[in-house]
Parts: structure tokens; sequence; C-alpha cells
């Protein structure tokens, strides 16, 4: 009974990847091509759990994208799209990590088949029942710290005091301040930071997309063109940059975080009379391979509660739309186009923008006022760290 | 081929080819200091660190490995890849918990660093993507925090625990 019901689910996610694939092939056919270098590895790799991630950009918050929301719901047993917009994010499903029943594809793959295989040697051990942390000398737990990533690195500090030690004592704070500068080459303290891990979970906390930020800055993997990007690409994005540098709008500024100018990071001062005053938006914006023939993927990286920026950071703007794009939109063209998104969020429901988050925009519409305090509250949060 | 014998520290002996024996630099180091010569196939070596079960895998992992390329030197690069180990070592190291922490210090008391470097990777990719009470369990290590600092780790930690 259970075995076949886990045969199901298997069913259905290999189902939905392969409508998923289908549909994503109709409809970009550039975007699947960009990705099938090494990118697309990664991508895959979900850091939160062993789902299968397909490429599809997925919040780690609730865990769940659009596209598979109706398979999850009937999978994992999250309901968390349907039920409207959560504030607080109380997607109780625990589909993301922690799931007691939840099997991972690999672990399936086990059950099915290969299990007999993979037994481990019975091989006698001279500390069977010694603790893990007490049987590995520190430089060796050093070892194997090293090969950890951010996230992992952080959950492992937590893990006993020795560990949390070794950790704090082995990467010192200029680690944390190098990653963290890594991470947001925009940022701009306006206070002295005494504790640059704590920054670091701060900043990294007001990220909606961790997945999506984890995979466009740093030094996440870069795609390979294979030298058939559009010709006019690189001394465009170039132009755009010394024009930038020259002559920046005001509370606004990007600059690419890679060498071959894939993602850039643009940094958003709220604008005055919003409900975003005071706060700093962070955004990355992904330039394809024939850009700027075609319209570079933004992503509001900051939490916010904007009608028309989803909660995974998609940005409703009509002008960043495939169909809509023309290549006279520029960088700061299309920051401006995010300022004044920002300025006033009753017009997401007019030209130019469309409403992403249905609940917000009812909200907006009809009570203004609570939607402002329910936005203020949120910029509070999550937007005036340090800035 | 000439041999070196190699006795664990329950006494067992092992005739290891001398070029196998070297991949270990310990090893490596005592037969250049004791000017061992090939033909001194009497001479035994004792490694009173590694027990006999232990050293076998060891063993059988240089064997296996006799023809690889020497590692690249140590660089300070902190970044680094844990998914690039050899399916043959993947399933080599599948092996109980305790086993695998044995080989990693005959490893590194033996000095053999492709050794350390994949098992050290083995350890790294249990660990990563779990939450902190998760890789408490899975090695069986105790909460030795008080609830206070328990609280404050968690508040700084949230980001990286989210469902």
């Amino acid at each position: 009974m259970q075995r076949s019901k886990c045969l199901a689910k298997d069913l259905l996610l290999a189902f939905t990847n392969m409508k998923y694939r289908i549909f994503k092939a109709l409809q970009t056919p550039t975007v699947s091509k960009l990705k099938e270098s090494n990118l697309e590895d990664f991508y895959r790799k979900c850091p939160y759990c062993d789902c299968p991630c397909d490429g599809n950009p997925m919040c780690s918050t609730c865990h769940v994208n659009r596209v598979y929301a109706e398979e999850y719901a009937e999978t994992f047993g999250c309901h968390c799209w349907e039920k409207g917009l959560d504030f607080e994010h109380d997607c109780n499903s625990g589909h993301g990590m922690i799931s007691p029943n939840w099997i991972s594809p690999a672990e399936e793959l086990q059950r099915l088949g290969l299990k007999k295989k993979n037994l481990p040697e019975n091989i006698p051990s001279s500390q069977s029942h010694l603790l893990a942390d007490l049987s590995l000398p520190p430089e060796i737990l050093n070892m194997i710290f090293n090969y950890l990533d951010e996230t992992s690195l952080v959950n492992a500090s937590g893990v006993c005091r020795r560990w949390g030690h070794l950790i704090r004592t082995h990467y010192q704070d200029e680690l944390w301040r190098d990653l963290l500068l890594q991470r947001w080459p925009l940022f701009k303290p306006s206070q002295d930071i005494q504790n640059w891990l704590s920054a670091y979970c701060t900043m990294m906390d007001s990220i909606a997309c961790k997945l999506c930020f984890l995979n466009g800055t740093g030094d996440a993997p870069l795609p390979n063109f294979n030298g058939q990007e559009g010709a006019s690409r690189e001394t465009r994005l170039e132009k755009e940059l010394i024009g930038l540098n020259m002559c920046k709008p005001k509370g606004m500024d990007a600059v690419p975080v890679d060498s071959v100018k894939y993602n850039w990071i643009a940094r958003i001062e709220g604008p005055m009379k919003s409900p975003y005053e005071g706060g700093v938006f962070y955004i990355k914006l992904t330039f394809p391979r024939n850009y700027p023939y075609q319209p570079p993927i933004c992503t509001m990286l900051t939490k916010i509660v904007h009608p028309s920026i989803s909660r995974h950071g998609d940005i409703g703007l009509t002008l960043l739309q495939s169909r809509f794009w023309t290549p006279c939109n520029t960088v700061r063209s299309i920051l401006i186009a995010i300022y004044k998104l920002l300025s006033s969020p009753q017009s997401a429901l007019q030209k130019g923008s469309v409403s992403l988050e249905p609940t917000v925009s009812d909200l907006c519409t009809n009570n203004y006022s609570r939607f402002c305090s329910l936005a203020k509250d949120w910029t509070e949060q999550f937007a005036k760290h340090y800035e | 081929m000439p041999v070196v014998r190699l006795q664990s520290v329950d006494g067992e002996v092992f005739p290891v080819d001398v070029e196998i024996a070297r991949m270990s630099f310990a090893i490596r180091n005592m037969l250049d200091d004791l000017g061992v010569q090939d033909n001194d196939a009497e001479e035994v070596i004792p490694l009173p660190n590694v027990t006999g079960p232990i050293l076998r895998k060891v063993i059988e992992w240089c064997t296996h490995h006799k023809d690889d390329p020497p590692p690249p030197e140590e660089d300070d690069t902190r970044e680094k890849r844990t998914d690039d180990i050899p399916a043959w070592d993947q399933e080599f190291l599948r092996v109980d918990q305790a086993v695998l922490f044995d080989i990693i210090l005959a490893a590194n008391y033996l000095d053999i660093k492709g050794l350390l470097d994949v098992t050290c990777k083995t350890v790294a990719n249990m660990i990563k993507g779990k939450t902190p009470e998760e890789i408490r369990k899975l090695f069986n290590i105790k909460n030795d925090f008080t609830p206070a600092e328990e609280e404050q780790i968690r508040k700084e930690n949230e980001w990286c625990e989210e469902k």
C-alpha cells in the first residue's frame, strides 16, 4: 500500500517535471538553451531539500512554485498558495526540510531496488558508541567545515558548543564581512557593524527567495554562452554600465556581479511618501544571451508587500515581458520603472503593470490605510537593516 | 614488486607493495628515514593507531587509486566542490559512520591526502542542507547549549532553517 502510494507520488512528480519542461520549451526556447551548461546542474540541486527543482525558481520560504502549486498541494498536502496571502508565511506542512513523511526521490530509488547494494559493510569499529563530535580532532572538523556552503556552515555552528566555537574562531568576522559584501556589493551600512556573522544572517533573513539569491550572487556558476551571445550584448551592457556610473538616478544603483555581466544587483531606496520610505530594496537582474532583444529577468530580492511583486519576488511590469519588451529599454529605465512602481502601489491596477498578488491588490484598493501599515511594517522589518 | 609489511595495532600484518604503501606520506617518510632497502622484506612497520579492518580498507583504497595523479597542492579558497566524489569512492565509503570516522583518522595519521579529502567531502555532504537538530541526530551529538544561548542562535540562524 505504502509502496504503491510512493510510486504514484514519484510518477506524479515525473509527470509534472515533464509537463513543465514541455511548457517551458514552448514558451522560451532561449532560456532552456541558456541552461545547457553547468548552470542547469546547479539549479537542479535545491540546497534546502532533495526535491526536483527543475531549474524553476522556487520560494524557499514556502517552497512552492506556481507551476507546481496544484501538484504539490496534492502530493504534500500544502495548500499555502490556495489560502491566499499569509503574511506570516506560516506554511505548516513542513514540506521544505523536515517533513517526517516526505521521501526524497533518491530515497525512493533506494527503497525500490538499490537497497541491497547499498547496505553498509559490517566492519567492527574501534569507537562505535563514541560521540561523533568527540571522535574527530579539531583540525579534521575544520577540514570538513571547509567544504560546507554558508548556509550549512551557519547551521553547523548551532549544533553544539564545540562546533560553534570552532566555526566562530576558524571563520572570523572578516570572512562573514567578505561574504556579505560579495553577495550585496551595494551594501552601504550607515553604522559600524560589530558582528558581521549576525549582520549576514539578518540580511539573509530579508531575502524572499534564497535559492534565487544564492544562485545569482557570490560565486555561483556562470552560464556558458559558447560564443552564441548576441553580438551587441557585451558592448551594450558595457555602455549601460558606464552611463549608469556617470550619472546615477537618485537613490538607485546597479552593478554586475560577474565577469560576463550575467547577473546584476540593483539597489533602490524606497521612494519618499510611499510606504517603502526609508527602506533599501535589492533587485537581481539576469541578462540573457540575446539581450537587448530579450528582456532581463528581474527579481525583487528583499521581502516586500506590493500588489505587483509576488512573494517570490517576481516583478509584474509589462515592460519586462517578452511581448512588450523593446531594446530601447535599459537598466536605467527598468530601475526607474520599478521605482515608480514602488512610489505608487495603487498603479498596480493601471496600465504598465499587472497584479501578482491578488490579495494584496484587493487590500490596496479596498483598505489603503491597512495596506500602508502592512507595507510599512515589512519595510521596517526587512528593508531597514543597517542602512 | 618489493613489498613492505604493515602491522596494525591488533597485530595483523599486511604485506603491501612499496609503491602503494608510499602513497602514505607517513610511511614514505618512515621508509626514507629508516633507509629501508627494497629487499628488506622482513622489515615490519608497526602502525599503532590503526586497527586491522580499517587498515584493510585503507589499503584497498590505495590499491584502487595507485595510478592517480598526485593531488594538487593545497589552495586556500574556501569554496570547494563536494559533488565530484568518484562513484567507486562513494560505494567504497558507504560504511558505518564510526568506520568512516576511523578511516578519516587513519588517513590523517598516515597522511594520505586523497583519501582524507574524499572522506571529509563525504562527511560534509552528510551535513549539508540539514538543520542543527538533524545534524545532532545524525552524528549523535549532545546539544550542550543553554536555553538562552540556543534562543540567541535560533534567532540568528532563522533564515537558514525556514520550512
